[in-house]
């Protein structure tokens, strides 16, 4: 199986917050995974916030350019979630107080490995280029937001 | 946020691009622990060479010691003859007190075990030969065969060079099957450098000890034999061990002859080995210690060597007189009568040896006097009786040992002689197939009985996944980054390595999977082992059986597979290898339903 990455975008459904307050990586992780809530793919919201935070505990995924990719493999999801969620302010992450202002959240079922891989590549790549970051740092509105991923 | 993206740093291009190249080998060769074998097996092919040697030069050494011979090579004959009658018969007899007072001291802690051995090392069992009884047996062969002991020389060549084998299979902790294989694979090597005969080497073991000519098993025999010859002969030459007289073939009519001297070795043979067994009875009878019973066997042989000088040591003279200088055809009579005493005597003894070469003459002997009568019988065929000492070797060989495809290939190593390999083949097979009619134990199925072959077998079919365990190299935790995975697998040559906690098997991580991310060295920080396990990954008990884990391996379509306990706890892993040798290399399988 030869999975090469696919040309990814975000779902345009994804739900989005543009204007996260959050003084913590706690709250603004839980803020992001509100989003989630009733999502028809997560069957059990709390255990998969638990597991969020579980892999937060291992090693914060950060990209180091202010963005955060909190991410859980669980079988609490029947299918790939994601919710994004933009902070007013940086948001201390992780042991080093890294300043965060993007978040990319996502749950993966267990069995999806080359998914997994796919879609954390995939974002990672798109969220290397500055022209990129920068637009949606700045944009206005979710249309927009997507427009800079695509 | 200007900060460029390389907090990824641990995966460094170097890394990456390593992790390329060991990825692109990965695709273009399947390398597993049966290449390894390969290795191994031209390693052990070197040590049974030089064990060989070693055996052999300390063994002209002793000659020279015990007969004051002088000449260039050790020829028993020669060395015999030139010596007065009370030293002929001193000589040998010394030597088997000597090779009895060895046994017993080193059997001392023991129960004396039967020494009667036709070739020690035919029994690979477990793969773990005792150093100290094989060195006891080896030493006791020594001080029998350089005093002019009626016995060959293999016995003790195969067992040091299996010894060596076994030693480096200990030391480098191989699971059974493939510490099996290379014991095999020593014994190839022994042959092989004993008889400068690569091919037969690799026959041998295959046909008479692992019984099966399976790839898997067959392809490190073929390594270590060859390697074994050319060890050899970088020390002693090139040349044929028995090279021989080019026969020609007048016509066809010429294989009728060849075809009754197949008859007559399928009868000779299995007279040869009850002499053998008779000879063994006699001296039980006399219930004397070991160290006595063996210098009367020695002191037998040199009261027929005041006779007939001819009949100390292996043979090998006297196969070399048959085939270029046979005499008159009445003394060779006479010399094959007391030759067989002499091996009936110092095998009955208890020394310990091989028959192989005492077997060989038997058949030059019986072939070339069946040559004289038919020439005699058929005069206007010109029949060339020194042809038919070489085809009743290969006759008497096949019948004697049951091993025909070894026997044809031995002849024709021993001899370089293309010429002969019809014949020969023909009455090999008619020998082996009258002595199995008359007598459907064998020399080397004997030692196999007594030395509870059968019951290694079936020891063997009760083996489990767990007796081919071996300690998991590739093995990451689950917090491993991105970059540890992709040096996981650098240090390793498996497609997956296992994700462990805390002892706990939880997945593994396939090189296929991460393959194409290995450009990114964002993922660094934001991937660990955990997130890119398979969960799914077919692991083995260890009491399962051999055939259901080859099931395993059939779905996995991996090298090797993690061996757990019910409750999770990785034991270690199994490769798909040793099972294979393991089922290639079981011996003598009976048939199954």
């Amino acid at each position: 199986m030869k999975a090469m990455p696919p040309a990814f975008v975000l779902p345009p459904d994804a739900p989005l917050l543009l204007d996260l307050e959050a003084a913590t990586e706690r709250e603004a992780i839980t803020a992001a995974t509100e989003l989630l809530r009733g999502h028809p793919d997560v069957l059990d919201h709390a255990a998969f916030v638990e597991a969020v935070f579980e892999r937060q505990k291992i090693n914060p995924p950060l990209l180091g350019v202010g963005i955060a990719l909190p991410h859980a493999r669980t079988p609490k999801v029947k299918e790939i979630v994601f919710a994004v969620a933009r902070c007013r302010r940086a948001v201390p992450f992780g042991g080093d107080a890294t300043p965060v202002r993007l978040i990319f959240l996502y749950g993966i079922p267990p069995h999806r490995v080359a998914e997994h891989l796919a879609t954390t590549a995939a974002l990672a790549r798109k969220l290397r280029d500055s022209v990129v970051v920068a637009g949606l740092l700045t944009a206005e509105d979710a249309a927009t937001f997507f427009q800079c991923l695509s | 946020m200007s900060e460029p993206a390389t907090t990824g740093a641990e995966l460094t291009a170097r890394t990456r691009r390593l992790v390329h190249v060991r990825i692109w080998l990965a695709d273009r060769l399947k390398i597993n622990e049966l290449q390894a074998t390969l290795l191994w097996a031209a390693i052990v092919g070197l040590l049974g060479a030089w064990a060989s040697i070693a055996f052999k030069e300390a063994t002209e050494w002793l000659h020279h010691l015990f007969t004051g011979y002088a000449g260039q090579h050790e020829n028993y004959t020669e060395s015999f003859r030139g010596m007065p009658d009370w030293k002929r018969v001193l000589v040998p007899g010394l030597g088997g007190l000597l090779a009895g007072l060895t046994l017993l001291l080193g059997n001392r802690f023991k129960a004396p075990a039967n020494s009667t051995d036709y070739m020690e090392a035919v029994v690979v069992g477990d793969g773990n030969l005792s150093v100290k009884v094989s060195l006891v047996k080896s030493i006791s062969a020594w001080f029998s065969g350089a005093s002019g002991g009626s016995i060959g020389r293999e016995g003790p060549l195969v067992q040091l060079a299996s010894l060596a084998a076994s030693v480096t299979g200990r030391r480098l902790k191989f699971p059974l099957a493939r510490k099996r294989q290379i014991v095999a694979c020593g014994a190839a090597a022994g042959i092989a450098s004993a008889y400068n005969a690569p091919i037969a080497g690799a026959f041998f073991v295959a046909e008479i000890v692992l019984g099966s000519v399976a790839m898997e098993a067959f392809g490190p025999l073929v390594i270590s034999s060859v390697v074994a010859t050319l060890a050899t002969r970088a020390h002693y030459g090139a040349e044929a061990m028995y090279a021989a007289p080019v026969f020609t073939m007048h016509g066809n009519r010429e294989l009728l002859p060849y075809l009754a001297l197949g008859l007559v070795c399928g009868v000779g043979a299995p007279m040869f080995l009850s002499l053998l067994k008779q000879g063994e009875r006699v001296f039980a009878r006399l219930q004397l210690p070991s160290w006595a019973r063996l210098a009367l066997g020695g002191l037998v042989v040199g009261a027929l060597a005041v006779f007939h000088p001819e009949v100390a040591g292996n043979g090998r003279d006297l196969v070399f007189a048959v085939l270029h200088d046979p005499g008159t055809w009445q003394t060779l009579a006479v010399i094959l009568v007391c030759k067989l005493l002499a091996t009936a005597a110092t095998f009955g003894s208890g020394a310990v040896g091989g028959v192989f070469t005492p077997t060989l003459f038997t058949g030059a002997a019986t072939g070339y006097l069946f040559g004289v009568a038919a020439a005699a019988l058929l005069p206007g065929w010109h029949l060339e009786p020194g042809a038919f000492g070489l085809v009743g070797m290969g006759a008497f060989l096949a019948a004697a040992t049951g091993a025909p495809v070894m026997a044809i290939i031995m002849l024709f190593e021993l001899t370089l002689n293309y010429q002969i390999l019809m014949p020969v083949m023909l009455a090999s097979v008619i020998g082996y197939y009258v002595c199995r009619s008359l007598n459907p134990r064998t020399l080397y199925g004997e030692a196999l009985k007594r030395k509870g072959a059968a019951a290694v077998a079936q020891h063997l079919a009760t083996l489990k996944v767990g007796d081919l365990l071996v300690p998991d190299t590739g093995t990451l935790p689950p917090d491993a980054t991105f970059g540890e995975v992709a040096r996981g697998f650098l240090q390793s040559r498996h497609e997956f390595l296992h994700v462990v906690d805390r002892g706990r098997f939880l997945g593994v991580v396939s090189l296929h999977d991460i393959k194409p991310y290995l450009d990114q060295p964002e993922l660094e920080s934001l991937l660990i082992a955990r997130d890119v396990m398979r969960e799914d990954f077919p692991s083995l008990q260890p009491g399962q059986t051999m055939n259901e884990a080859l099931d395993t391996f059939g779905q996995a379509d991996s090298e090797r597979l993690p061996v757990t306990e019910p409750g999770g706890k990785l034991l270690g892993a199994v490769a798909k290898t040793d099972v294979l040798l393991f089922l290639a290399g079981k011996p003598r399988k009976r048939v199954e339903g």
